[in-house]
């Protein structure tokens, strides 16, 4: 079956850098309009935040993986919804920091309880989506601080940088940063949905974003991937 | 502690308020209860009563007064 690319429902490549040698896609939830990235590799495959199983099957369907490393960037419904069917469906790994990994457990951390009355007020406060409250399993491997992930010749680097959440991360790939629901184009972080601290924001997230060189492709948990320049800088206070 | 103290505990931590100020809170009535406010003083009172409030009520709960009113469909009695 030939994938649908860059259209509304399907499969979209994103943008990234020239050099970069593993092409990355982007899946986004209907729902919740959170971004799912995977990469592939051989016979071996990679999702970041596992959002739309119904979106992600027909992929994986047709990548056919040996096996799939799950990669969270943080503990939120949104970004987790499918990782209860990936992980029935196909041979999975999966990676947090350990926050993450207890928030997926948890339907209040996670958000999943109050997520229909979330996406009421997110919506315009018209219409109730439904939206069924759920866990996950502990994530496969934990990791306090940062963790290396080999891939083919290169390796993912996961960073913890709570604020927005306890559990939440950051993750390099080559020239690509994976940041979650920090940096999102047109919105400032929220800190204080359940878990979340201004405080731990600012002792933690903020002085690291801070760091991240201009140019660098940055790819959100909502919207487009752009590259870091000052516009961004100055919106987020960076 | 009761109900009420539980009730009233809740409300004073997250929105800074007093006693006497709580009567006279309503949804979107001062800056800390916001949507996001809001969702967290639902969290709150859920693990608080050990209850799980459905969207239809959280919406509905649109005041310090109200809330009692609607905890009480949930076997919470508030007074």
């Amino acid at each position: 079956m030939a994938l649908s690319l860059n259209d509304e429902t399907g499969l979209r490549a994103c943008t990234g850098p020239v050099c970069e040698t593993v092409p990355l896609f982007s899946v986004t939830d209907p729902v919740t309009d959170s971004n799912c990235y995977l990469l592939k590799r051989e016979d071996a495959c990679v999702v970041i935040d596992p959002n739309c199983f119904s979106r992600l099957l027909p992929v994986l369907r047709e990548w056919n993986p040996a096996s799939v490393l799950v990669l969270l960037t943080h503990e939120h419904c949104d970004h987790i919804s499918a990782l209860n069917a990936l992980r029935k469906r196909f041979h999975t790994i999966t990676v947090a920091s350990r926050d993450c990994s207890l928030g997926i457990q948890d339907t209040r951390l996670n958000m999943s309880r109050l997520m229909e009355t979330f996406l009421y007020y997110k919506n315009g406060e018209t219409v109730i989506t439904p939206y069924t409250p759920f866990r996950c399993e502990p994530s496969d491997l934990c990791f306090d601080g940062e963790i290396r992930l080999p891939f083919g010749n290169e390796q993912f680097e996961m960073k913890s940088l709570p604020g927005h959440t306890p559990g939440c991360s950051v993750i390099r790939f080559g020239g690509r940063l994976f940041c979650g629901d920090y940096l999102l184009p047109g919105e400032q972080v929220l800190t204080r949905l359940p878990g979340g601290s201004q405080e731990t924001y600012e002792a933690c997230a903020r002085p690291w974003l801070r760091t991240i060189p201009d140019g660098t492709w940055i790819y959100p948990g909502h919207g487009r991937e752009f590259q870091m320049c000052g516009k961004v800088r100055e919106f987020h206070e960076l | 502690m009761s109900n009420l103290e539980t009730y009233n505990k809740i409300f004073r931590s997250m929105f800074r308020k007093t006693d006497e100020e709580l009567p006279a809170l309503k949804y979107r009535g001062i800056a800390l209860w916001d949507s996001i406010g809001h969702m967290d003083l639902m969290g709150e009172l859920e693990e608080a009563f050990d209850i799980r409030i459905d969207t239809q009520d959280v919406l509905d709960f649109t005041s310090y007064e109200k809330g009692k009113e609607v905890l009480g469909r949930y076997g919470v009695v508030i007074e």
